[in-house]
């Protein structure tokens, strides 16, 4: 993977808390899954960026490569990789994600 | 296609039960319940890279969405009966 792609993404990571990699953006998810994720943080209240993978083929490859995760969407939490909408969802069911996010 | 990402799976983890559904009957979005020894220790996230990756070339077309469920042996028999596998 090309640096400036990898230094790009780190950036995104680094400068937002919580950075969410999704189809579409929060007003307009494009994809059922991304959706969920968008609608998860927003119950639980916090601050979040994100990144519309969509608009940009680069990152949209780049982003899988990335973390290790063949699929969007996918959330950082204080520059650590969570997940994807499934264990966002079992975090937000558990309380972890509320701790993670503390 | 359950058969192809069932036998992905299974190579990735070997010792794992594995479950995959069609709940929506489209061939794009499937449901993974899998069981498995080697999960024991790992971080949800740890289990579920261990699944997802197993599909990765599946992910880029056949393949728009994996719901999965990891857990314990222990906990498997329990959650069959429960979903009725």
């Amino acid at each position: 993977m090309e640096n400036d792609l990898k230094e790009r993404i780190q950036g995104y990571i680094d400068d937002n808390q919580v950075m969410l990699f999704m189809k579409g953006d929060k007003a307009q998810p494009m994809c059922g899954f991304s959706a969920q994720v968008v609608h998860i943080l927003n119950q639980v209240g916090v601050n979040y960026e994100t990144f519309n993978v969509l608009a940009d083929p680069s990152i949209r490859q780049g982003i899988k490569e990335f973390s290790d995760w063949p699929t969007i969407p996918q959330l950082y939490i204080k520059g650590e990789f969570i997940g994807g909408c499934d264990i966002v969802t079992e975090m937000f069911q558990s309380g972890e994600l509320k701790q993670a996010l503390g | 296609m359950i058969d192809l990402i069932t036998n992905n799976i299974k190579e990735a983890i070997p010792d794992s039960n594995v479950v995959v559904l069609n709940p929506m009957n489209d061939g794009v979005h499937f449901q993974a319940h899998v069981a498995a020894e080697s999960f024991r220790g790992l971080p949800l996230v740890k289990q579920h890279r261990l699944v997802m990756n197993s599909l990765k070339e599946e992910f880029k077309e056949l393949v728009h969405a994996l719901a999965l469920k990891t857990y314990l042996p222990e906990a498997w028999e329990e959650q069959k009966t429960k979903l009725n596998l």
